[in-house]
């Protein structure tokens, strides 16, 4: 009985069903696939996962790294006040986006580098945030009562407590706490620190939002009846419950992704995040927002890149939500 | 200790600090833009003594100039203190210009800077070898409401130093007067009732100060702001410092806290006894709370009343200075010249007690490659000294002829003879985007001479308590000095005396020499100031041979002001100089 019920196609998927009798999956693939937008962002998307995961290879075949500090090795790249020679921040044939002002590092590497420190905190955090606050979101949603109500205020504390505030402030005492002076931060640690602190903060969304979900799903027939025969709470959650979360929950996660790219950024920016010599696109922002008027190029290609990346990750996650529920609204 | 440490900071914190483009500094070669430049540089000259004839005053005109008119001042922060015994840092100097006199002071005549006395009528008379020293007052100098400037005012201002409450002065004369450093506990201030004996005053128009060791360049010590009369009658203790009693040529109309403030004339100030102030404009009005870029760009549209603006201490942030050098009107109202403030790395003499390792770290250091992310020559001219050349006695010389690029070769094999080929260095710096992008260029010369590098990055807000640790753990750290007065004994004697070494002090190198400290004592007991200048600038070469420090680069100063200004250049407080002044 338990497994017939499991294996019941959804509600919404059995009237958006036409009658050949396609999976809700493969409905959601053909509603995808016809959204051009949505196919043009994932392949920018994917463009971004390739040339971040492949930096290190794609630095090997154009023959730099983002480490070398070429404009003080070689002269001729740039001018006495440490700005680039030539136009658009120094662009030629052997620095194909220029060379950073101050240190002569090569824009390019830096910033395909700073791709691959963006995406791999950023889609760390995304999964720590996803388990974490589906599981707390199904346990309140499904035990309610008191567990519901006592979750739900820690979920509200969490939620309004001024969290890039106490980034700034927390990341370097924690890391000062658990380094000595005499010794570098490593930089494992100051990703894991950044990932700690903005998952301490980021379960709290998801959890509300599953939570929602879990309240109005467990008054469905097939839980009702599930509970009735005696179906264990766990199995309810996990087999029951959960299949029927997938779409909120890819949803989410696929706006989540450029958020916290964005808030990694920031972080950055605001010097709490990575530092040097660790690539990343937020001091990048920074310290091109410092050199704007002299080098305007070295805000530009930082600034374009994440612009884009965010662009086509958040039109993704549209276009994904429409193809997953497509009754909801825009 | 030297608040001015704390500028030369935040000067190099700042976004882009910029100084200035000489077209007279061959060392930087030639530099695009600066062929334009009409400013001279603060003249390598000896500050000399002016005889009382150069003291009577009034100053001599400016060629050119007229009474009258508005000077805006722009200003990133208000003056944190006005209280002349609270007031050490620059722009509180420069601002307590307009608002105090004192004993002496420094008098600019096209170029050339003399001390001068200022309400004395001459520099002081010292005897019983410069433990004596008496100054005669002027006549008809006058405070704000019209009294008389007394010697009791004279004595009670440096008593009201004393006070503990009135923190933040420099110290000079306390420890001088009563030969301890910790000078409250021998007198504890006027405000008790208490007088101090060691200055007397036998009249009205006479004071005379008894030290208890001999200092030549006493004439220069009270040049000071700090050392200004107070009239007991008008200390309002704590709350003179939103208020000061005025004996200058202005006095406050309106101060509003971190927002503006107005001075008019002082009706006081007669221009026939002032040797040194001119005060052409009529009124100061001072806006606070700028960032330096927004101070940059009204200077450079010049609307309405910014075209008679200045700043004290606002520097050209490297945003606009590629505006500014390019524009030969722009550069034509730039004030453009070495400050007195020199930069350099302290090496912790107490953590690297290895010659020949911290002569492995001078050579191996990349000043060239730190000063293209500061704004490279516009950021300051390499040094090799101590001194700074404004100070009297400086020799430029060189003992390691290390390339500014650095030397890893000859780093390599100083490393190998000092038995660790690769030795651990702790580099700390304050945490900001210039400095990050600093340490990347320190770590990797280090590196390429066989050091291994850790860097550690200090909020900028602890960077001068971390690194003023005695105990710290650090190894390489940034750290700046201006001198007092044009003197080596405001240089040397603070910074590399070892006695000295107390959280916070000067010494931030931790630098303990018996030798140096004894010789700092007996250069201090001469008497003849040029034998002093000379032996200073020989002790210089003497604690360079044990590279205590990596002498970087002497600060330069680029500012703009507005075209309705004249008489606009640096003073030797290291600020713009608004004595000079006037409004065409």
């Amino acid at each position: 009985m338990a497994t017939l019920l499991t294996d019941a196609p959804l509600p919404e998927a059995t009237t958006a069903a036409p009658p050949e009798g396609r999976s809700p999956g493969a409905l959601a693939w053909r509603r995808f696939r016809r959204d051009r937008v949505g196919i043009a962002s994932g392949i920018v998307v994917a463009l971004f996962f390739v040339v971040g995961l492949g930096a290190p290879v794609i630095s090997w075949l154009y023959g730099k790294n983002p480490y070398t500090t070429y404009g003080q090795n070689q002269p001729g790249l740039l001018n006495p006040y440490g700005y680039p020679l030539g136009s658009m921040g120094g662009m030629s044939s052997h620095f194909w986006l220029g060379v950073e002002p101050g240190l002569g590092r090569d824009v390019f590497t830096q910033l395909i580098y700073g791709i691959r420190t963006s995406l791999l905190i950023s889609l760390t955090i995304v999964v720590i945030v996803t388990v974490l606050g589906t599981l707390v979101g199904l346990v309140a949603g499904y035990a309610g009562r008191w567990v519901d109500y006592s979750m739900s205020r820690v979920i509200d504390i969490v939620l309004c407590f001024p969290a890039t505030l106490f980034f700034i402030a927390f990341i370097p005492v924690a890391q000062s706490v658990f380094v000595s002076p005499t010794q570098e931060v490593p930089t494992w640690m100051r990703a894991a620190t950044v990932i700690l602190v903005l998952s301490a903060f980021g379960w709290a969304t998801t959890a509300r939002l599953i939570r929602g979900q879990v309240l109005s799903l467990r008054e469905r027939e097939f839980i009702q009846s599930a509970q009735v025969i005696g179906v264990p709470a766990r199995r309810i959650i996990l087999r029951e419950l959960l299949p029927n979360l997938w779409t909120p929950i890819l949803i989410s996660v696929s706006l989540a992704v450029p958020n916290y790219v964005t808030t990694e950024a920031a972080l950055s920016f605001l010097g709490a995040g990575m530092v040097e010599p660790t690539p990343d696109w937020g001091r990048m922002i920074q310290r091109g927002a410092e050199v704007y008027s002299a080098d305007f190029s070295y805000m530009l290609f930082p600034g374009l890149a994440m612009l884009v990346f965010v662009l086509a990750f958040n039109l993704l996650g549209d276009s994904v939500r429409d193809a997953l529920d497509p009754k909801s609204t825009r | 200790m030297n608040r001015r440490t704390r500028l030369s900071l935040a000067s190099a914190l700042a976004a882009g600090a910029l100084a200035t483009v000489s077209a007279c500094h061959s060392s930087n070669g030639a530099l695009p833009g600066a062929s334009g430049s009409s400013a001279a540089p603060v003249a390598k000259q000896a500050v000399s003594l002016g005889t009382a004839a150069d003291s009577t005053g009034p100053d001599p005109a400016v060629a050119g100039a007229k009474s009258g008119g508005t000077v805006t001042v722009l200003q990133q922060n208000d003056f944190s203190h006005l209280d002349p015994a609270r007031v050490y840092s620059s722009p509180n100097q420069t601002a307590d210009l307009l608002l105090t006199r004192q004993l002496t002071s420094y008098q600019y005549v096209n170029g050339t800077t003399r001390l001068v006395g200022d309400l004395a009528t001459g520099t002081g008379t010292p005897s019983d070898g410069d433990r004596t020293w008496t100054f005669t007052l002027k006549q008809g100098i006058k405070y704000q409401d019209g009294s008389t400037i007394t010697a009791q005012d004279i004595k009670y201002g440096v008593e009201r130093t004393f006070e503990a409450s009135l923190s933040g002065g420099p110290s000079y004369l306390q420890t001088w007067l009563t030969g301890t450093a910790n000078y409250s506990a021998a007198y504890p201030g006027p405000w008790g009732g208490k007088s101090l004996a060691a200055i007397q005053v036998p009249d009205s128009r006479t004071v005379v100060f008894h030290l208890t060791s001999p200092h030549a360049d006493f004439p220069y010590a009270v040049a000071m702001q700090a050392y200004s009369p107070v009239p007991a009658a008008h200390d309002t203790r704590t709350a003179f410092d939103q208020d000061p009693f005025s004996s200058g040529p202005y006095m406050i109309q309106s101060h509003q806290a971190d927002k503006s403030m107005v001075l008019v004339r002082s009706p006081g100030w007669n221009a026939a006894t002032d040797p040194v102030r001119h005060a052409y404009p009529d009124e100061w009005k001072f806006e606070f709370g700028g960032q330096p870029l927004d101070i940059d760009q009204r200077l450079i549209a010049a609307n309405s009343s910014d075209s008679t603006a200045m700043t004290f201490n606002t520097l050209v942030t490297s945003d606009v200075a590629e505006q500014v050098l390019s524009t030969p009107s722009l550069l034509a109202r730039t004030v453009d010249q070495v400050s007195p403030f020199s930069t350099y790395f302290d090496i912790n003499n107490k953590r690297i007690t290895n010659l020949k390792e911290r002569q492995a770290l001078l050579m191996a250091f990349p000043r060239q490659q730190v000063r293209e992310i500061f704004g490279g020559p516009l950021y300051g001219d390499y040094t090799n000294t101590i001194l700074s050349p404004v100070t009297n006695g400086y020799q430029n010389y060189d003992l390691y002829h290390a390339p500014v690029t650095g030397d890893p070769a000859a780093a390599q094999k100083l490393l190998a003879a000092s038995g660790n080929a690769h030795p651990t260095i702790v580099f700390a710096y304050a945490g900001t985007t210039q400095w990050e992008a600093a340490a990347v260029a320190v770590s990797t010369a280090l590196d390429k001479a066989g050091f291994k590098v850790v860097t550690h990055e200090v909020d900028s807000k602890d960077y001068y308590d971390e690194i003023g640790d005695v105990n710290n753990d650090f190894d390489l750290y940034y750290a700046g000095w201006g001198p007092d007065w044009p003197s080596a004994d405001t240089v040397i004697a603070p910074v590399f005396d070892g006695r000295l070494i107390a959280p916070d002090s000067p010494d931030t190198m931790l630098f303990n020499d018996p030798a140096v400290n004894k010789e700092i004592d007996r250069i201090n007991a001469e008497t003849d100031l040029s034998q002093q200048d000379q032996d200073w600038a020989a002790l210089d070469k003497k604690i360079m041979a044990e590279a205590p420090i990596i002498p970087w680069v002497d600060l330069r100063q680029v500012s703009l002001y507005g075209p309705g200004l004249g008489g606009v250049h640096l003073g030797f407080i290291g600020t713009v100089y608004p004595l000079d002044v006037y409004v065409k």
